[in-house]
């Protein structure tokens, strides 16, 4: 059985989640049934030079083939793909859980006639056939699906561990693809990236105190002065689905199915409903902490510590005590 | 330019978030009772497509807009809030096959409705929906049409022909392009996409109009073939266990439960300047 794992490293988050693509490989290498060997090519998507050897030093896999790009376009990275994989296909292909990843594992699969799955969190064997389990109901439920044709190819669940155990250099094998040149692909007039983004996401991702905010918050001037709340608490401060299509806060900030999924120390949610793509966001955290008028909102029972209370009184007191303690 | 917008029509699961559910089948039955809502990025899909619209109709530009949902009966309800908005054909593909976790069947309606009853300049999706979780539809889509697509869209307009002006976000970062036409836009977060709530003039308008209504065979899908197009099929379903305990921090006042909360929960994690 072979198994290739695709990395985007045009992200600036390529390194995480490379990391969790190859600590799933470790833990499910039973199921995806390869030796060592075998299992874990990487094929990684890279623009400029400057990039390669962090790949190359970094990458936990011992198998890499490093692919040049002008810039990642999907509909160009797909045919180059799809022209690298033609000859000799993998059994199974891992994406990481990213856009990237789950745009991808499904186009690629359907051009190979094979089977996808998006944001899978754990694979099994039985009777023969490969499961793929993941959230399904918006995280309410579980599903298990039996993978029907090969290639089987699926993008992880976002937040699940990371391997971070370094191979040295000499056990690797490297082969170098230079695509750099080829044209754009026809139906693209005119490519831009505009804002290399994502400082607030990685901040999120990385702290150990988040202050979560829902759309109780009611405008984008609270959200504005719950950012300098945080700030001045030590917190980073992530926001629901509603906040960011209201336009109070930038989509960096977003947590949730299709945003940061976080893991600090605690969570503190302000106003928070808990509707379950939210919950996906912050059900890593150590604590949750749930501040909320309302003793029927879901958060309330999803949470480990619960506050039934208008969230601007709670935030004022705990702001005073935070300044008293600090003068101390 | 005619522009197609997909919709799907879903239980809405707010609702429903801190119950334990009961399955028979590999289906849960509580969402049949379960009032139901436009599904969320489809939603944003409908709006960014009016802006669309709007846009092009003060530059003196004509939008033709389509709008196409398959299956329940709560669908007719929806697509006339759509007519109410402004759009001029909807069309409903009336079947009780159960797709929720067969995309690549849907996928195939939706390719089968372009080819027949198009041609379409744009088709826009929503990048998920809510009771499948799948976020294939539109992925598989682009692949059968052999259109190319942008996922994770948040505006888009168009003030010439042929071309589309796109702001996405990628893990790269936002990204500006601009693509041509025949293309398909997988709608995002998008801020400021919250669908607009049409006048009661409009919707006394919009009840003289009729919905069309398709069966599945009139665009040449069969149920025992859609059937048979998954890729991944459903073998069981199964709660998600919450582990977290919902302790109430009690007290005479919110002063008095931030006191609590501090002393206990966060001294030494907060910093206060």
């Amino acid at each position: 059985m072979k198994c290739t794992v695709i990395i985007n490293a045009c992200s600036p988050a390529f390194l995480s989640r490379a990391e969790e693509a190859a600590s799933f490989l470790q833990a499910h290498r039973s199921a995806i049934g390869g030796s060592k060997a075998e299992a874990g090519e990487a094929i990684v998507f890279y623009a400029g030079d400057n990039i390669k050897e962090t790949i190359i030093s970094s990458l936990p896999f011992r198998v890499i083939h490093l692919v040049k790009i002008k810039h990642y376009q999907p509909e160009l990275v797909l045919d180059i793909l799809t022209e690298l994989e033609k000859t000799e296909p993998a059994d199974t292909y891992i994406f990481p859980g990213d856009l990237s990843g789950n745009e991808l594992a499904v186009r690629f699969a359907r051009r190979f006639k094979g089977s996808s799955l998006v944001a899978v969190e754990k694979i099994e064997t039985s009777a023969g056939k490969l499961k793929g389990i993941k959230k399904v109901y918006s995280g309410n439920l579980r599903g298990s699906f039996i993978f029907l044709a090969k290639p089987y190819c699926f993008s992880l669940a976002k937040g699940m561990n990371r391997l971070n155990a370094a191979i040295p250099e000499e056990q690797k094998t490297i082969s170098c693809h230079d695509y750099s040149g080829k044209p754009e692909h026809p139906s693209i007039a005119e490519y831009r990236e505009t804002r290399s983004p994502q400082e607030d996401e990685a901040r999120l991702e990385s702290a150990n105190i988040v202050l979560a905010v829902g759309r109780g918050a009611g405008s984008g001037k609270e959200i504005s002065r719950l950012i300098d709340i945080a700030r001045e608490l030590g917190a980073e401060l992530g926001v629901s689905r509603p906040v960011v299509l209201n336009a109070w806060a930038p989509m960096d900030r977003l947590i949730g199915a299709s945003g940061s999924v976080i893991s600090p120390e605690i969570c503190l949610t302000l106003a928070v409903s808990g509707s379950p793509p939210f919950y996906y966001g912050i059900e890593k955290s150590k604590k949750i902490i749930a501040v909320n008028n309302d003793d029927n909102a879901p958060i309330i029972k999803a949470a480990d510590l619960v506050i039934i209370e208008d969230y601007k009184k709670v935030i004022k007191a705990l702001l005073e005590i935070a300044r008293e303690e600090n003068d101390k | 330019m005619r522009i197609l917008v997909t919709l799907k029509v879903v239980p809405d699961l707010d609702l429903l978030r801190d119950k334990k559910w009961t399955i028979k089948n590999n289906v849960p039955v509580e969402t049949a009772y379960v009032k139901r809502v436009i599904n969320t990025y489809d939603e944003s899909a409908l709006e960014l497509a009016l802006k669309m619209a709007d846009r092009r109709k003060k530059i003196g530009l004509e939008t033709e807009l389509f709008a196409l949902t398959i299956g329940e009966s709560y669908a007719a309800l929806f697509l006339k809030k759509l007519l109410a908005l402004g759009f001029n054909q909807t069309y409903w593909v009336n079947s009780d096959l159960d797709l929720r976790f067969n995309p690549e069947a849907a996928a195939s309606i939706i390719t089968s409705f372009v080819l027949n009853y198009g041609p379409f300049d744009l088709l826009i999706m929503g990048m998920q929906s809510s009771d499948g979780d799948n976020a294939r539809t539109a992925l598989l889509t682009t692949e059968e049409l052999a259109w190319p697509c942008i996922t994770g869209v948040t505006k888009f307009y168009s003030d010439q022909a042929d071309l589309v002006a796109v702001e996405n976000l990628s893990d790269q970062g936002s990204i500006e392009q601009t693509i041509r036409t025949p293309c398909i836009l997988a709608v995002g977060n998008a801020p400021g996409s919250l669908l607009r709530v049409p006048t009661l003039k409009a919707i006394k308008k919009a009840a003289e109009k009729d919905i069309n209504i398709l069966a599945p065979e009139e665009l040449n899908a069969r149920p025992e073939d859609l059937l048979l197009k998954s890729t991944a099929r459903l073998q069981a379903l199964e709660n998600v266990e919450n582990i977290r305990e919902g302790i109430a921090i009690e007290g005479a006042s919110a002063e008095e439960k931030a006191q609590l909360l501090y002393k206990y929960h966060l001294k030494g994690w907060l910093s206060g300047k």
